[in-house]
């Protein structure tokens, strides 16, 4: 989880430059908000915040770490109040954004996305979905998958299915239970949690091993095909579990058995929500 | 004037003495998760004196886990053909040390006491509190988020403490036995103990970052009015903070197995979560975030002090140093300490 103490920078230039675009759009009208990250109290963490002056927008900061991801205070019901709202992203959030629109949770036109990419160190051209899209789709799902990133995933991969199953059991172990992986997600935004149902109860909902492994392993799966990697998650987990590993291992084996990955196309068809009769059966052995 | 000292570099002695005499030595261990960050500790009983690690400023989770557990089993229950049987077993008594505490960990066992110990008694915390003896060690560094001083605390304060081993300027730590339990563990350790003439403390600094007392004035003044939506804005509603807060104690019962044999067990709860306060009826009195991050700050900063005398935090940080969201109360309450302070100046209620 993050607990660095970010010497709180402005990301140099690209600070600048992302304060005088989110400037632009604010004092142009063309948003109502901008949605991104200040500096804390005492200088110590970034901390989301929400322009509506252009008066308050001084030197933008980046979270460079994976951090939060801003795009899960576009469900927030100050926020939509105030769409469209430019918000800062880095590709794993703008892809989630992306997401949000397929499954009809949001639309296109309520957002102007500002992108930085950190491999660069710049903020792209453009503020539009529309516009950032073609970039998204010539780097992406590839650099989720290059082999620094794939490293944890393959070494997994290589254990047999019992010594895997043992590690998992060990690492989701210490969950607590407080649903901060969940409550991080842009993506985890059903109004009822699976979780929270009693009546009756689907998942125990108790923070032994069991409990904890089944509320773990049923949240992978309802993000299977869903999530970008963006890493709030583990970001957020007060716990270091290694939820990544696990979200980029399902999101490789999504890449592999059916050429796709999410976040890349508002139109397209969600992976798990789609049958078609060329979908690969070597799954069923 | 002499006092009992050790040197700090002995501290290993120290757990292997304690390890000799008592059967569980909690202290804090290196963190082992597949995303831990070097140098994050947690407590956990030890099996051997080397896997204590002292150098972090404070654990990740609080030491509350000792004492109150994430989960635990309340009592397990059968029954058949209309015969029921219930089993119950409270947790063992075994003397327990809890080493490497720091005073806003030991200073929150006094109030969760008043909680758990006030009738009718919680049996569970009362066999846990009376098995351990708690020892701790004041702080020579802090981190931008410590905040024990604005609540009244300090890197030396002895409140909760058994045993307090303060570091000294000279290398050494003055071992300070406060209570009759914590005589009883320093004469465990009494050769390793050397008379040493007076030295002065080494301490953290703990800057006094806003004013506690102009937060409860503007606590109690806007529950109502108060821009409770913008002070709650980067909240996200989990249970994190709670979690691993020392002073924080909500909990959640639940039935689990079969009509005919299961347990009830009691787990964390958090009153950031949106059901907390759901009713059998359907109501829920905090439907919205900002209620429940406005009962949090409530909570902890009148109500308690109103019950209790004092205010249900020690100011050890967590909350902000791990919040996803780098909010935490401290945020809230230095915006609206600012907001008091210029409030009384300018008579108009300022944007925090």
């Amino acid at each position: 989880m993050t607990t660095e103490l970010h010497n709180v920078r402005g990301a140099g230039e690209a600070g600048a430059e992302l304060a005088e675009r989110a400037k632009a759009l604010l004092a142009g009208g063309a948003v109502k908000a901008v949605l991104s990250w200040r500096r804390d109290l005492t200088a110590s963490r970034l901390q989301p915040a929400l322009f509506e002056d252009v008066t308050e927008l001084g030197d933008l900061f980046i979270e460079t770490e994976p951090g939060l991801n801003l795009a899960v205070y576009l469900r927030r019901a100050a926020v939509r109040g105030l769409f469209p709202v430019s918000i800062v992203t880095r590709p794993g959030d703008l892809r989630s954004i992306v997401v949000l629109v397929q499954e009809g949770q949001l639309k296109a036109e309520d957002v102007r996305p500002l992108l930085f990419d950190s491999d660069s160190s710049t903020i792209l051209p453009g503020d539009t979905l529309a516009e950032l899209l073609p970039w998204l789709r010539a780097h992406y799902p590839a650099r989720d998958f290059e082999d620094g990133q794939m490293e944890a995933v393959t070494a997994l991969e290589k254990l047999t299915p019992a010594e895997r199953w043992a590690y998992w059991k060990d690492e989701l172990s210490r969950c607590i239970r407080c649903y901060a992986c969940r409550e991080a997600c842009p993506l985890c935004y059903c109004e009822r949690c699976i979780v929270d149902l009693t009546q009756p109860p689907w998942l125990e909902p108790s923070a032994h091993p069991r409990g904890s492994l089944t509320w773990n392993l049923i949240r992978a799966y309802h993000l299977a095909g869903r999530c970008t990697l963006c890493g709030a998650c583990q970001s957020a987990c007060p716990v270091d579990i290694p939820l990544m590993v696990l979200n980029r291992m399902l999101a490789h084996h999504v890449l592999k058995e059916f050429d796709f990955a999410p976040g890349l196309d508002p139109a397209g068809p969600a992976l798990l929500a789609t049958w078609r009769r060329e979908d690969p059966n070597e799954l069923f052995r | 004037m002499t006092e009992l000292t050790i040197a700090q570099n002995q501290l290993r002695e120290v757990v292997e003495l304690l390890l000799g005499a008592y059967p569980r030595v909690i202290a804090p261990v290196l963190r082992t998760g597949g995303a831990a960050r070097a140098g994050e500790t947690e407590f956990a009983p030890l099996g051997g004196a080397e896997e204590a690690w002292f150098a972090a400023i404070n654990t990740v989770t609080s030491m509350k886990e000792c004492f109150l557990p994430r989960s635990e089993e309340l009592f397990q229950f059968q029954q058949w053909n209309g015969e029921g049987a219930l089993r119950s077993h409270l947790p063992d008594e075994q003397p327990t040390i809890l080493l490497g505490v720091r005073p806003c960990g030991a200073a929150s066992l006094p109030l969760l006491d008043r909680v758990f110990l006030e009738e009718p008694m919680d049996a569970f915390w009362a066999c846990r509190r009376q098995r351990t003896t708690v020892v701790t060690i004041g702080c020579a560094q802090a981190d931008p988020f410590c905040f024990c001083t604005a609540v009244g605390l300090a890197p030396d304060s002895p409140v909760g403490s058994d045993v307090l081993l303060l570091p000294r300027a000279d290398g050494r730590f003055a071992v300070r036995p406060l209570t009759d339990k914590g005589h009883t563990v320093v004469t465990q350790i009494k050769g390793l103990l050397v008379a040493g003439g007076p030295a002065p403390l080494l301490l953290a600094e703990v800057p006094q970052r806003f004013s506690l007392a102009q937060a409860r004035a503007w606590l109690a003044d806007h529950f109502d009015d108060g821009p409770w939506e913008t002070l709650s804005l980067p909240c996200l509603g989990c249970g994190a903070c709670t979690y691993l807060c020392p002073t924080c104690t909500c909990f959640d019962i639940a039935d689990e197995g079969k009509v005919s044999r299961g347990e009830r067990r009691r787990n964390w709860d958090s009153c950031s979560l949106a059901l907390f306060t759901q009713q059998a009826s359907g109501h829920n009195p905090r439907p919205e975030l900002w209620q429940r991050w406005r009962h949090r700050l409530e909570h902890k900063f009148r109500y308690f002090p109103e019950r209790y005398g004092s205010v249900g935090c020690t100011g050890c940080g967590r909350c902000r140093r791990f919040c996803p969201a780098a909010l935490g109360v401290e945020d809230t309450l230095a915006r609206i300490a600012r907001a008091g302070a210029e409030r009384s100046e300018a008579g108009a209620l300022p944007k925090v």
